[in-house]
């Protein structure tokens, strides 16, 4: 019994059938995989006159068909199974979006500006004699609005500027390039004999740092590209600082100017520390969301103890605590 | 029918078995049937079917082995993933270290430079240091005795580094001698990983060790010996510090990553420079900074 099918020729009932149902294909697919002999066995034993599968009893293909369809849908469902695995292994950061069709890698490259700067950090500077002096720094930017809040004590200190470049350009073959300009001014009142005034600070800051980026891998906890590596190579600090000082003693005003310009440049290898991590909280195709760890000598102290049985400690080294979280758009 | 069928089985053989089979099925002969015809015409076809299928196998695991090898003197191939290779306790089979460091002063006058070489082989290690100012050369040697020196790398990312050594020291040799023998013993915990795959580097080419915890224990004794008669003086003192995570990360590139030995390497390499102008009515001044360049390498060789 044969058909005509204009793509194929002339080929048998069966054969077209088989195709029809996909069963070639299944049974390509046991061959392959190694169970044609246990295949043909089984037929065998349910069919003792069958010795080839043009012979194949018209039950033999129903089931055929029915199996086919069966492993072709848990086929389609393991194919389903692998693309939501890899998925959902795109999201490392807890703001990831649920996929996306575009690597990890290629998502960070490109340039970024920093939309928002929000954290605390608490500082302490240790004396060798006198008490420790303790501030916290909040940083609050948005839309290129700098807000920064020093308190110590009961005194609080505000400054506010603006960014005019806050970006970051990471490229493709593992270079980054992080630029911060930006102008802080804040007043102070102050008294002098027979008079008061104000001093008014004004930064200028020109940022340039560049260096290498890459991913951490997935050793222990954290997830394979969960966190930013960014190591400087390169650093350029321009610094200026000019202060105002305005005052008024017995209706007299005097105004004095004075400027510091500081220059600052660094070149870093591998060996100097200069490695920093930036945990990816969202990582999108627009959007990057990132936090930055700021803690530096959490905690240290040396303990003395000589033959008398003396004994002493001391701490003389600064340290903070807190985390910075960025917000970049491209 | 029958002839076509051979041939395109024969030819379907040298491409693989879907399409073989593919092929076979489809003009609707018995497989079985062809199969007994195909033996009798040719007698190597199973002999070409386990070779092609060989063929596959190495291929895949060529390419498999292939990526495992990283570093430049990575094994060709490895059944152990790097985490598990890097993972275990490790010995120092040896330990340099060795930098140098230029400063030129902002003011002018002799170029100083600063060479610190330690090394360490066994329980033998020495520091000498060496400093060059205007042609003249000083500088000292330091022999030290390492009692142990051992890191630890586990699975889960925490990495454990210990070295306790034994210096001493002849704070006075003529009458009353004095000979001060310090044991150090230093302590560093954190997390390593390794980095990603950007850029250049391979994979897990490289690993970043970074400590968040450093103890160091000094132990003296001092042993004044005048007129026969000696006295012992002790001090001790312990020195504690955590760090942030992104404080001491350190990158290390990983040269060899076997089963029984591992080889780190880090390049340092680093130079500052910097001034400040301090301007006012009264006139306008500049402070430059001393210019420093440093360079070396750190290179450590593991043994388990």
């Amino acid at each position: 019994m044969y058909l005509r099918i204009p793509a194929f020729g002339r080929v048998s009932f069966y054969a077209s059938f088989r195709r029809f149902i996909g069963f070639e294909w299944t049974l390509a697919g046991a061959e392959y995989l190694g169970f044609e002999g246990l295949l043909t066995k089984t037929i065998r034993s349910l069919s003792p006159s069958f010795d080839s599968i043009d012979r194949l009893p018209a039950l033999f293909l129903i089931f055929a068909s029915l199996h086919v369809t069966m492993k072709k849908t848990l086929h389609t469902m393991a194919l389903c199974f692998l693309a939501a695995s890899s998925w959902v292994a795109c999201k490392k950061g807890s703001e990831d979006p649920w996929f996306s069709f575009r690597s990890r890698e290629g998502r960070v490259t490109g340039t970024w500006n920093v939309v928002s700067a929000d954290g605390e950090i608490a500082r302490t500077i240790f004396y060798t004699s006198g008490a420790p002096f303790s501030f916290t720094k909040k940083i609050s930017e948005g839309n290129n609005a700098i807000t920064n809040t020093y308190t110590y004590g009961s005194t609080t200190i505000t400054e506010t500027g603006n960014s005019s470049l806050n970006s970051y350009v990471f490229v493709d073959d593992g270079t980054y390039s992080r630029t911060w300009n930006y102008t802080i001014s804040r007043d102070s009142s102050i008294t002098v004999a027979g008079g008061s005034g104000t001093i008014t600070i004004t930064t200028q800051q020109t940022y340039l740092e560049k260096g290498t980026w890459d991913f951490n891998g997935g050793v222990g906890a954290g997830q394979s590209m969960e966190y930013l590596l960014l190591t400087m190579s390169s650093r350029k600090l321009t610094l200026q600082v000019d202060r105002k000082t305005a005052t008024l003693v017995n209706g007299q005003g005097t105004t004095t100017n004075e400027t510091i310009l500081t220059t600052d440049e660094k070149q870093y290898g591998p060996g100097d520390l200069s490695t920093y991590r930036a945990q990816l909280i969202k990582l999108s195709n627009s959007d990057i969301k990132m936090e930055l760890d700021y803690n530096n000598y959490v905690s240290t102290g040396v303990s003395v103890t000589n033959t008398g049985g003396t004994s002493s400690t001391s701490s003389p080294i600064n340290k903070a605590e807190g985390t910075i979280t960025l917000q970049l758009k491209q | 029918m029958l002839g076509q069928a051979i041939a395109k089985e024969n030819r379907g053989a040298c491409f693989g078995k879907m399409y073989r089979s593919k092929n076979v099925d489809f003009q609707g002969n018995a497989t079985a049937a062809v199969k007994k015809t195909i033996l009798v015409a040719n007698p190597n076809y199973p002999l070409m079917k386990k070779l092609f299928s060989m063929l596959i196998a190495v291929a895949v695991l060529s390419v498999t082995m292939v990526s495992c090898k990283k570093g430049p003197d990575d094994p060709s191939f490895s059944f152990r993933s790097r985490t598990s290779r890097v993972s275990g306790d490790w010995a120092i089979n040896s330990f340099t270290y060795d930098t140098t460091t230029v400063t030129t002063p902002a003011t002018g006058g002799n170029t100083k430079t600063e060479r610190y070489n330690y090394s360490e082989s066994g329980t033998s290690a020495a520091l000498v240091y060496t400093r060059i100012v205007g042609g003249n050369t000083t500088g000292n040697t330091t022999p030290i005795t390492v009692n142990s020196h051992t890191y630890s790398f586990d699975s889960d990312g925490n990495v454990t580094h210990k070295v306790n050594y034994t210096v001493k020291d002849t704070l006075n040799s003529a009458p009353p001698q004095a000979i001060a023998t310090t044991t150090v013993d230093v302590v560093e915990t954190g997390n390593w990983n390794f980095t990603g795959g950007v850029g250049d580097p391979a994979d897990m080419e490289f690993m970043n060790i970074s400590y968040t915890s450093v103890t160091e224990k000094y132990s003296t004794a001092t042993v004044t010996t005048f007129g026969g008669s000696s006295q012992t003086s002790t001090s001790s003192s312990i020195d504690t510090r955590t760090y942030g995570l992104n404080q001491r990360v350190s990158t290390f590139h990983i040269l060899r990553c076997a089963n029984d030995e591992l080889i780190l390497e880090m390049t340092v390499k680093a130079s500052r420079s910097g001034s400040s102008t301090t301007g006012s009515a009264t006139g306008t001044t500049t402070v430059n900074e001393d210019s420093k360049t440093s360079t070396g390498n750190v290179l450590i060789k593991l043994k388990q």
